[in-house]
């Protein structure tokens, strides 16, 4: 059922990928390369999908790994630690970074970087008080 | 937390995949419990427990002090 729902979605994500390729080259738009890097990153990630559901329709037993990784309690778990630690990295990596900029005086891109911490501290200060409520 | 999950295992003459495939889960997390690197959910806890017919409690030891997962 579920891979029966890929299937629907990768098909139309080509299709979409597709159309927006068509468009592009069609000539209706004046600057093409943006919407041409858009269709064929939609068209992509469709065909690899789809590569991915044939595949796992043709072994039963890549199938079966595949169902049992995505329900694996343990997977989510270090998905969970994984994503904790790239927050938590990126934060560092985009302080540090930001701190120097303003420094050396390119304080566009130092404004940049401290919109994107705070973008992140909001984002997760109002997510936690929505999953609080929740669990 | 330890556990006992190796040992009963080997008792009852499972291997790892099998009790993998009861369970739902991958057969490196059966490893990785067996092992004590990862700490169970209470429902994976419960449905070992039943699996082999114990208490949690006969399967798994808390221990006062000791690490997070």
């Amino acid at each position: 059922m579920k891979h029966n729902r890929l299937f629907k979605v990768s098909v139309v994500e080509i299709i979409i990928g597709m159309i927006i390729d068509v468009l592009a080259l069609s000539g209706l738009v004046e600057d093409p390369s943006v919407l041409t890097g858009i269709g064929s990153g939609i068209l992509a990630i469709g065909i690899v999908q789809l590569l991915r559901v044939i595949r796992m329709e043709q072994n039963p037993e890549l199938k079966k790994r595949i169902e049992t990784a995505s329900k694996d309690e343990r997977y989510a778990f270090i998905s969970m630690k994984a994503k904790e630690a790239a927050f938590a990295i990126y934060l560092l990596i985009t302080g540090v970074l930001c701190m120097v900029w303003m420094i050396l005086g390119y304080r566009e891109e130092g404004m940049m970087a401290g919109m994107s911490i705070c973008l992140l501290v909001i984002l997760y200060t109002v997510l936690f008080h929505i999953l609080a409520r929740k669990y | 937390m330890k556990n006992r999950l190796e040992e009963i295992r080997k008792q009852k003459g499972i291997k790892q995949e099998e009790l993998a495939d009861a369970m739902g889960v991958s057969r490196q997390t059966i490893s990785s419990l067996e092992n004590g690197r990862y700490n169970p959910s209470v429902i994976l806890a419960i449905k070992l427990a039943r699996y082999f017919g114990m208490n949690v409690e006969e399967i798994f030891i808390y221990e006062e002090v000791q690490d997070e997962t």
